[in-house]
């Protein structure tokens, strides 16, 4: 159990016939994950993986209980798949795809806004899992995750895994391993995840991962400072990095001196939240404040 | 991806911005017609992408002929900023009474547009916020409904500008609005927006940046995306889709994920060396974008001796590794007699690790299976003789 899914929680897969779509959900059903539907418009009556494949979300709605959707259409659909799927009265996504217009993620993220009950992660996210559970995305490797009480949020979809399994190599488990999404704008920010978690009863620590660039580590520490009860460790990719380059994320750009590595050191160390250095010094600061 | 002022001002002109008579000037033999037009005084303004042109001596006022001609030469091929020099926008010269702000920019932590307008322009806007404060009004905009004119209207009053321009700045908000959405621009801004002595609404400069991943609904400016970059390296890894940065140091970084690779470079510059590349490979793990990812860097190396080793880590997530193996062996193979050593830490699903681990056996490659051994290894390489 964990924050916004866990291991009843009903599936479909948008973009399922897709290349990506139908890889990715043989790797998550071989995890457990309970998909139960997915949708490709044109493509309704097929199967895939045994999955019944469906023209619109709406459709998939009236032969299916769905608590999430996993998207995987291509960049230039995803505007067009979220909404659908929050007028269709999805409440949660999880949007995988990877180059998403900027102006598109707005959209999303205010149609978002304007719906009562729907949230999403992502865009360019690896995804949330809650180990043995359940995997929406790429991280479905069953050796990398193993079940526990810290909570890893990272806005690095290479090192939400990477961390995870330098944990679970020392035998430290997880309750949930979510991907923020590397790009400047995503649907669930970094303070929304420690919220979460703050209430989760399942979660005792939480790892914060973020990089250069943006603001979501300061805004996250506001709350943390004020409101936060459980130990945090923060680490932070890019401190060697130079200014005013893009550095393979979007997100990860440093403008008009916000979003410098000073700047997030000093938010996490203002709020207590214990700075690792360098993504070696995470397991041994786990295992101290745990 | 950032335009370039003429490129900006054209856009401008076809959404109905006022914009100064204009002639591009590569070639000496463009001058007459930028004569002939408005005459003198003129002004050159050296089209590089990049803010601060005027204080790096990058536009001149010229008042005749031989001045022109002079400041044509000197200017055309001169390295301002890190960009050479091609070309110049001859402009007629304004006479301004006022130098105002009009920008859109994306807000990143809201999700949303935000509209700046200020009644002090021709200088950073961050500066006029530090300095000013009081002469900048703003407002966030709907992206779904964009921004209506009722908005446009009440920035202005709020701004407490003179009756004359409460229309025609309304009008010049409404516009750029309109560019920034049909653009698909992260930045679109007209700084200085000139007030002229009669009293009209000028663009003076123009800054649009365009979202790269926009670029499917925007063909017409797919092949400028790789062409203000000036590091080779940086430009072929562009054209290739690769991520890579140029940096000084001696040991070259590679991964698939920015986070990863930044984080790498880190561990390197904690353990007293410094990073000579970041390479992130992007999506997937391909044949093709690992051979082409490798290359650069193999590349680097062959350029730079100082580069004593390149330490890759591929976290395997979803893909099998064959393909990515058969990528690096072809970029090994066309190494050409180079010798760097190449350290390869792999992580991830446990199958996948194992497959190439067997895979790569015979290789050059030197594979590890922790991170911190890999890194050892790399700072571990003496200089290349």
């Amino acid at each position: 159990m964990g924050i916004l899914i866990d291991r009843d929680s009903k599936v479909l897969v948008q973009g399922i016939t897709g290349r990506l779509g139908r890889k990715q959900s043989e790797l998550m059903l071989d995890y457990g994950t309970n998909i139960v539907a997915g949708v490709t418009p044109g493509r309704g009556g097929e199967t895939v993986h045994g999955v019944p494949v469906y023209d619109t979300v709406k459709e998939s709605l009236g032969n299916h209980d769905i608590d999430v959707s996993t998207i995987y259409v291509p960049a230039h659909s995803v505007e067009d798949a979220v909404e659908e799927a929050i007028y269709a009265g999805v409440e949660f996504a999880v949007i995988i795809t990877d180059w998403v217009p900027y102006q598109d993620e707005m959209r999303i993220k205010r149609a978002a806004l304007k719906s009562d009950n729907f949230c999403h992660i992502g865009p360019n996210t690896p995804g949330i899992a809650i180990p043995n559970d359940i995997a929406l995305g790429m991280l479905s490797s069953p050796s990398v995750m193993t079940p526990g009480n810290v909570a890893i949020v990272s806005r690095s979809g290479s090192l939400t895994g990477e961390i995870a399994e330098e944990l679970t190599e020392i035998g430290i488990g997880q309750s949930v391993v979510m991907g923020l999404g590397g790009d400047p704008i995503v649907g669930t920010r970094m303070v929304e995840a420690v919220e979460m978690l703050e209430e989760d009863e399942h979660t005792d620590l939480i790892v914060l991962v973020g990089e250069i660039g943006g603001t979501m580590e300061e805004e996250a520490c506001k709350f943390i400072k004020e409101k936060g009860t459980k130990p945090i460790i923060g680490f932070l990719a890019g401190m060697t990095a130079p200014r005013q380059k893009k550095m393979g994320h979007a997100g990860a750009i440093i403008r008009g001196g916000k979003g410098t590595i000073e700047s997030k050191v000093k938010a996490f160390e203002e709020s207590g939240v214990e700075v690792a250095e360098t993504i070696w010094d995470i397991p041994e600061k786990v295992q101290r404040l745990l | 991806m950032r335009l370039l002022e003429y490129e900006g001002k054209d856009i401008f002109q076809e959404f109905d911005i006022t914009v100064p008579e204009r002639v591009i000037l590569k070639n000496v033999k463009d001058i007459p017609r930028a004569i002939e037009k408005f005459g003198f005084p003129m002004v050159l303004k050296a089209q590089v992408p990049t803010g601060g042109r005027g204080k790096a001596g990058g536009i001149k006022v010229v008042e005749n002929e031989d001045e022109l001609e002079r400041t044509f030469r000197e200017l055309i091929g001169a390295d301002l900023k890190g960009h050479q020099v091609d070309t110049l926008l001859a402009e007629e010269h304004l006479n301004i009474e006022k130098e105002m702000y009009c920008g859109v920019v994306g807000d990143d932590e809201k999700g949303a547009p935000e509209m700046i307008i200020s009644s002090k322009g021709g200088v950073d806007i961050e500066k006029i916020a530090e300095e000013t404060p009081e002469k900048i009004v703003r407002t966030g905009v709907d992206p779904l409904t964009g921004l209506k004119p009722y908005q446009a209207r009440n920035l202005v009053k709020e701004l407490g500008l003179e009756k004359e321009l409460f229309r025609s700045f309304s009008d010049v908000i409404f516009k750029l609005y309109k560019i920034f959405e049909s653009l698909d621009a992260n930045l679109t801004e007209i700084n200085p927006l000139v007030v002229t002595e009669v009293g009209e609404l000028v663009a003076a400069d123009s800054k649009l940046i365009i979202d790269d991943h926009s670029l499917f609904r925007h063909p017409e400016f797919r092949d400028r995306k790789s062409r203000d970059i000036q590091n080779p390296l940086e430009k072929e890894a562009e054209e290739k889709g690769v991520n890579y940065v140029d940096l000084d140091g001696s040991i070259a970084v590679m991964a698939n994920g920015a986070g990863l690779a930044m984080a790498l470079m880190d561990l390197i510059s904690s353990e007293g060396r410094s990073p000579a590349a970041f390479l992130d490979t992007g999506g997937g793990l391909s044949e093709q974008r690992m051979k082409d990812s490798l290359k650069i860097l193999l590349k680097k190396a062959a350029e730079e001796k100082k580069v004593r080793a390149i330490l890759v880590n591929i976290r395997f997530m979803i893909s099998p590794p064959d393909a990515m193996v058969k990528g690096f062996n072809e970029a090994m193979d066309e190494r050409d007699g180079l010798e760097v050593p190449v350290i390869l830490v792999v992580r991830g699903r446990k199958r996948y690790v194992r497959e190439a681990m067997k895979l790569l056996e015979d290789s050059d490659i030197s594979i590890y299976t922790d991170v911190k051994e890999g890194v050892k290894a790399a700072i571990e390489q003496p200089e290349r003789s």
